[in-house]
């Protein structure tokens, strides 16, 4: 799975340079933007989108029916992806964590656990919702989905619940049990691995 | 043993079938798998190579069936198809960097040797190749991880005549070791005829024959005569005609031929082209 891995992160690297480059933005605005919540979630947005990206970049350069020929299970290489979406997730989290660290800690203790639980269930749920559906239908059928997820995912970002305003200006975000709600994202995230290797095992390349 | 052995192979398609298929490569010699566009090539390699569930028969490769020791075999086999399959934003060292670590007996000193003797450029992605130096890159690959066995889906298909005999070489010395074979399909069939020990027809899906290249050569001849001579040979001795102002030209078992007939020497593909429009 290293291989798979490395191929996945030269790919992130040459095609996603300009995500990254609005990551670190949107990063860097959050901070100083007073709590616009489309702002702290959108780096995660576009992070969790990327796996979707770098399946139909797959397809379209055939290199999923030439690596099923290299000694690789499908298993594996539904789970490089999985795996993928995980890594960049949580490293997106943990800079986000920072940048959010620094405008909240230690008053706003409940906003910055809100926000983290909410980053991590849209990291993982895009993708579990997604990825099952592109290794069963291929990423062009799969499509409109995409872009029915991403929508969805932006208008949550747009309309989530505040709770007033804090002590330092910014509205306060307050997500009903945020342990749970990341506990819900893991499993759906778990759930989705298994349905997309199911998928994957009995497709034809 | 048979390097590969189908059995009974089936597959369909709304408006194809493919099969039943049986054909065996023994080990250490070169099979062709010549056929006309959609004739059922890729379809057969994909099946061998389990891209496609297949819907009847068996398959062994280096002699393991279904589930059995699947990744060696893969460590084993190295293949060439139609679309070599790199991500464009990779270059030949981002390639062996993957590689590496795919192939547990993956040879960098040779890997660099097929780069320089393909002329490839190392810093270059390979959206920027020519179809040819990708699947230069893609031979390059498949010859550097130490097979007995390649499956090869017209490999030199956008090869200028210059590198395709450079290529055909490379395939012909890949076998001089007798533990490897070489299974190539390809509709350049004179490259086959330089290169295969075995010559497998298939024409819309069914094998018309799968035979010795040089007992096909030694077996069969093109026939000039007339319609009345050729009417006179055993049915099952005339393997396909084309008739013209001048009489008939047609395919026959050597064997059948009238003495003192016009006969001459048959190409391989001139004996595919016979046979499939008899077909």
């Amino acid at each position: 799975m290293k291989a798979l891995l490395l191929k996945e992160f030269y790919m992130a690297k040459s095609y996603m340079r300009v995500f990254a480059a609005m990551v670190l933005i949107f990063l860097f605005a959050s901070v100083w933007a007073n709590g616009n919540m489309f702002l702290i979630m959108y780096p995660m947005i576009i992070t969790s989108m990327l796996p979707m990206s770098l399946l139909s970049y797959d397809e379209k350069f055939h290199w999923d029916r030439y690596c099923a020929a290299m000694p690789f299970t499908r298993s594996q290489v539904v789970s490089a992806k999985y795996v993928f979406v995980l890594l960049s997730a949580l490293a997106i989290l943990l800079v986000s964590a920072v940048a959010q660290g620094i405008r909240l800690l230690p008053e706003e203790k409940e906003a910055f656990f809100s926000i983290i639980s909410m980053l991590l269930a849209m990291g993982l749920s895009g993708p579990a919702v997604l990825l099952p559906i592109i290794y069963k239908l291929g990423s062009e059928r799969a499509r409109i989905a995409y872009y029915i997820v991403i929508g969805a995912v932006c208008a949550l970002a747009f309309i989530l619940p505040y709770d007033g305003i804090s002590a330092n200006g910014a509205p306060a975000v307050s997500v009903p049990a945020p342990l749970l709600i990341c506990l819900i994202s893991v499993l759906l995230f778990a759930a989705s691995w298994l349905l997309s290797i199911r998928f994957y095992k009995n497709r034809s390349l | 043993m048979n390097a590969i052995e189908i059995r009974q192979l089936r597959k369909s398609y709304p408006g194809f079938d493919l099969g039943p298929l049986d054909l065996n490569l023994p080990q250490g010699c070169i099979m062709g798998l010549i056929g006309e566009n959609g004739a059922g090539k890729t379809t057969t390699i994909r099946l061998i190579l389990d891209m496609l569930q297949r819907d009847g028969g068996s398959i062994r490769l280096l002699g393991r069936g279904d589930g059995e020791d699947v990744m060696l075999t893969r460590e084993e086999t190295g293949v060439v198809l139609d679309e070599v399959g790199f991500p464009e934003c990779f270059n030949t060292r981002q390639v062996n960097n993957v590689m590496r670590l795919t192939y547990k007996n993956w040879d960098e000193a040779a890997y660099r040797e097929y780069l320089r003797r393909f002329d490839l450029p190392e810093g270059k992605q390979f959206k920027d190749f020519s179809r040819g130096m990708k699947m230069k890159l893609g031979i390059a690959v498949a010859l550097s991880h130490k097979p007995r066995l390649l499956i090869l889906d017209e490999p030199t298909s956008g090869l200028d005549p210059v590198v395709r005999d450079e290529v055909v070489e490379l395939f012909s010395e890949f076998t001089r070791d007798e533990s490897h074979s070489i299974l190539i399909s390809s509709h350049i069939v004179s490259d086959l005829e330089k290169l295969c020990d075995y010559i497998a027809f298939l024409h819309k899906g069914r094998l018309l024959l799968c035979e010795e290249k040089d007992l096909l050569l030694s077996e069969y001849c093109i026939l000039r005569c007339t319609a009345a001579e050729l009417n006179a040979l055993p049915k099952a001795a005339v393997k396909g005609r084309k008739e013209n102002p001048y009489g008939v030209t047609a395919i026959v078992r050597r064997d059948a031929a009238p003495v003192g007939a016009n006969i001459s020497p048959i190409s391989i593909e001139e004996l595919f082209v016979f046979m499939v429009k008899e077909a």
